[in-house]
């Protein structure tokens, strides 16, 4: 097991606001997020000695801006805007996902690097048309996609979706239940974007495809945004202002599987079976121990391959527990119990990181669940660069 | 690489690993990249074979049967240059040489109710421009 669980703690949440083309750059996004968090800590900026993201922007075709402030915002220019540049103990920076940002901040402040860590997510809608690959090259791994219209990642997550309904006998009407109790699940969430509009299962139905039979309702909704954690010593949390959520463990991939595809359901099972292993041997716990698990749905069959993958489940049932309520707020597993990114908006795995401290440190107000002392997030696909984390209520 | 916006359907750049694919496609033969040491197969191409580590690789042909892995349609454009295709249908196809050598493609010349996963396929090659032709696939036996 591993040495060092529930050694550090995140300690504090904060969130800008999440809109649509909001007018506002990135950095003053982030700053606003970033003195949520450190105000919901007890912390000021004077406090942070550490700061980390994956400033990376997704680009499809070739004209998606990356100016500082604007597209992206590094570690680098954060902490120059929050004046902490001259004090900054360590920074780190990935082309992974966020969540390898908060692992290597955990090392961080094990390793007696630094006492506070921000870890952050900034990312917003570009110009125009989200995926529309218009450029005349493709160049790289596109050259493999984008000749065949294989460029928007919708088109990837619908493959998975339809050889999985295709194998265990599914469709569209398997999933309505759960989309519709997930965008319930964002009623009771102040942060979410949509927050206010409710969603019938006919709804879900009746939505437009975007990649039959992936529809615009089984894709995250892309925001202007930003969402940041403060981490710190499990001991020093104890006295900020909140309780603090004990990181309990964590396990990343590097499965990389066939590569004729972006992504294939065979592997994501692989992959997310390979991290759950891990990740139950570090802490020691198994699935039972779960009490609700935020299962990172940029799409929304990743929700089914994660609950297989990590073991909740056998490989092709998860569907059938969602459709009778398995997921539900007062289900045997409460999922994406804030809406998730579906309903709370597109910040690459924050949402499922900010609702599992939520719920372990007993402040997901409406949504809370019951007796929520352990809390799952797992973020992206099963694939390389993905990470699971368990986080434990302090005792 | 200037990044022009284009109507045109986006064509492949070969680098130095793909160029012996292009041109195979160009001459209208599917090949594959195959390690010398064990025989394994890889799509796209690699820098090393990643069954047993081997870095002498090599382009061999293969019969341009496969199946039907999974797929997907799109009845709006993913870019300009596919509005006159639609509805497109984009599929990952099982190449029959080797479990799990899968391919991203498009299906022509295929009704989309009709298609299961596991169904015969066969490769056939489209010419885009003079210098390029890309690989599709169609239902076997037709």
């Amino acid at each position: 097991m591993w040495a060092h669980r529930n050694k550090v703690a995140v300690a504090g949440v904060g969130y800008s606001k999440l809109e649509r083309r909001s007018g506002r750059t990135l950095a003053a996004l982030t700053l606003e997020a970033c003195d949520a968090a450190l105000a919901d800590a007890g912390l000021l900026r004077s406090d942070l000695d550490g700061i980390a993201t994956s400033p990376s922007m997704p680009r499809y075709g070739g004209r998606k801006g990356v100016d500082e402030g604007i597209d992206i915002v590094t570690p680098w220019y954060l902490a120059d805007l929050l004046g902490a540049a001259g004090r900054v103990q360590w920074i780190g920076s990935t082309n992974g996902m966020v969540t390898q940002s908060l692992i290597d901040s955990a090392l961080a402040i094990i390793a007696g690097l630094c006492d506070h860590v921000l870890v952050y997510r900034s990312l917003h809608v570009p110009e125009g048309r989200y995926v529309n690959f218009d450029t005349a090259h493709a160049v790289g791994t596109d050259q493999y996609l984008a000749p065949y219209g294989f460029s928007m990642p919708p088109a990837w997550a619908a493959v998975v979706l339809r050889r999985y309904f295709e194998l265990h006998g599914y469709d569209r009407r398997d999933f309505a239940h759960y989309i519709a109790a997930n965008r319930a699940n964002a009623q009771r969430n102040p942060h979410a974007y949509w927050r206010g509009k409710s969603l019938s299962e006919a709804d879900y139905i009746d939505a437009r495809m975007i990649a039959d039979p992936l529809s615009i309702l089984d894709c995250d909704i892309p925001v202007d945004g930003c969402c940041a954690l403060i981490l710190t010593s499990a001991e020093r949390a104890r006295h900020l202002r909140q309780p603090p959520a004990l990181l309990t463990g964590f396990a990343a991939s590097a499965y990389q599987g066939a590569s004729g595809t972006p992504m294939n359901l065979e592997d994501m099972w692989s992959g997310a079976r390979a991290l759950g292993r891990r990740l139950w041997d570090m802490t020691g716990l198994t699935p039972a121990d779960v009490d609700t698990a935020q299962l990172y749905d940029g799409f929304s069959v990743l929700v089914l391959t994660w609950l297989e993958g990590m073991g909740f489940c056998r490989d092709g049932e998860g569907l059938g527990l969602l459709r009778d309520g398995y997921g539900d707020l007062d289900g045997k597993l409460p999922i994406n119990t804030g809406g998730g990114a579906l309903g709370e908006g597109r910040l690459h795995g924050m949402t499922q990181l900010a609702e599992a401290v939520a719920q372990v440190t007993d402040r997901a107000g409406v949504r809370q669940v019951p007796g929520g002392a352990c809390a799952l997030a797992t973020i992206s696909n099963g694939l390389a660069k993905s990470t699971a984390f368990l986080f434990s209520r302090d005792s | 690489m200037t990044a022009t916006a284009t109507t045109q359907r986006p064509l492949p750049v070969p680098d130095t690993l793909s160029t012996p694919f292009w041109a195979a496609a160009r001459d209208h033969a599917l090949h594959m990249q195959r390690c010398d040491s064990c025989g394994h197969m890889a799509y796209p191409p690699e820098i090393a074979c990643r069954a047993c580590g081997g870095d002498h690789l090599h382009f061999a042909p293969v019969s341009g049967r496969a199946t039907l892995h999974s797929w997907t349609v799109l009845h709006e454009a993913p870019a300009p240059g596919f509005r006159d295709r639609l509805p497109l249908i984009l599929a990952v196809v099982e190449l029959e040489e080797q479990p799990g050598l899968l391919m991203s493609t498009n299906l022509v010349d295929a009704d989309p109710a009709a298609l299961r996963i596991g169904m015969p396929l066969r490769a056939w090659f489209e010419n885009i421009t003079d210098q390029c032709a890309l690989v599709q696939f169609r239902p076997a036996g037709r």
